[in-house]
């Protein structure tokens, strides 16, 4: 993480990737005490890594990071649960079955799609192209036909305001 | 989307200057308060009579809610800050101070003054009108300073709010000084309170709706 506020994509990318694995666990753990169903977890955890991402300035480089991610994966599970309104308890017989081995990955179910159909034409073109076909900065500048500037400021946007319609408003 | 690809998009959105979270998010709310700090002031200068006792200089009531109000300010400030940080553990102790210290300046007063007149010194002129102006005064202060506090990551937004306005009502009890017109500490003490309690509910009200993230 401090690599990555000193602007080291790969090493950001390595460590996004390495919490993903870790948060699935917690957020799968946390979902089961919320009563939140197995797809619930996919969500919880991409709205926790853009969490992750627009609020870093919030963690404190002198502090250990583990907890700060806990504690933002904990949040959104909750928040996520408040949402959905679902009773906050499940009987415990229930969690044995529940936990399984980290899934192959499901695809975010559709509200993701729906969401970025709401984005400015712009935010929405950047943020399809680097996330649905990973395209890099330079490629998606190239065939969208604007500057690499331009394309970062797109996607900084509509990655927030992503985050605004996932979680903030219903 | 696959979280894989999410976690690409968000890596390329990385800004070539390092961010220093902590001091910005204590400069931005610094400024914030003294921006509408000082249209809180102005609107006190320009449309309320000055109180009659700033001309005798520091009496005993000026001076202790003057403190009680700046012991209420820092530590709200202190706490709003550390709320921020999503793995903060907060403790809410120093909040005793400002009741500390206004409950001293009571019990002088009381001692100082005959029983007989502390119903007038309780009630005043005009108390539901004093209530009213420091509530609603706080109103601007609480706007600016939730929205900077909306860059953070608070996981209990409606705490959040609610500091945020035992912060702005400091600020503002600070400035009302300038104003307030009553000479008792017993008045202080009876109806800046409760507005403080007002305004942090109705700042634990906005809080939970636009501090979330």
């Amino acid at each position: 993480m401090r690599s990555a506020n000193r602007g080291d994509a790969d090493a950001y990318a390595r460590l996004l990737s390495d919490v993903a694995r870790a948060l699935r666990r917690v957020i799968a753990y946390d979902s089961i005490r919320l009563g939140l169903g197995g797809t619930d977890v996919e969500d919880v955890l991409q709205d926790a890594l853009l969490a992750i991402h627009l609020k870093r300035h919030t963690w404190d480089e002198t502090r250990p990071i583990v907890p700060w991610l806990r504690a933002i994966a904990h949040y959104k599970a909750l928040d996520h649960a408040r949402r959905s309104g679902r009773r906050v308890s499940v009987p415990i017989e229930s969690v044995a079955e529940i936990i399984p081995a980290p899934e192959p990955e499901p695809e975010l179910p559709a509200s993701t799609g729906r969401f970025l159909e709401m984005l400015p034409r712009r935010q929405r073109e950047v943020l399809e192209a680097l996330a649905l076909d990973g395209a890099s900065i330079r490629e998606a500048a190239e065939r969208l036909k604007m500057s690499e500037g331009a394309v970062r400021v797109a996607l900084h946007r509509g990655l927030a305001a992503l985050a605004a319609k996932l979680g903030g408003s219903e | 989307m696959k979280t894989d690809h999410l976690i690409h998009a968000l890596a390329r959105d990385l800004p070539d200057r390092p961010q220093n979270g902590g001091r910005l998010a204590a400069a931005r709310l610094m400024a914030a308060l003294l921006v509408s700090g000082l249209f809180v002031a102005a609107v006190i200068l320009l449309f309320l009579a000055p109180s009659p006792h700033l001309a005798h200089g520091p009496n005993l009531t000026t001076a202790v809610t003057l403190m009680a109000a700046l012991a209420l300010t820092i530590c709200a400030f202190r706490l709003s800050l550390l709320m921020q940080r999503p793995d903060a553990r907060i403790g809410f102790g120093t909040l005793a101070w400002p009741i500390l210290l206004l409950l001293v300046g009571v019990a002088i007063e009381l001692i100082l003054h005959p029983s007989s007149t502390w119903t007038r010194r309780l009630i005043g002129e005009d108390p539901l009108n004093c209530f009213l102006l420091v509530s609603g005064l706080s109103l601007p202060v609480l706007i600016a300073a939730l929205g900077v506090l909306k860059q953070g990551a608070p996981i209990e937004p409606g705490l959040q709010g609610a500091m945020a306005g035992l912060l702005s009502v400091g600020v503002t009890s600070m400035l009302y000084v300038l104003h307030c017109p009553e000479p008792s500490l017993l008045y202080i003490a009876a109806w800046h309170v409760p507005a403080a309690l007002a305004v942090s509910f109705i700042g634990a009200k906005l809080g939970r709706r636009w501090l979330r993230w």
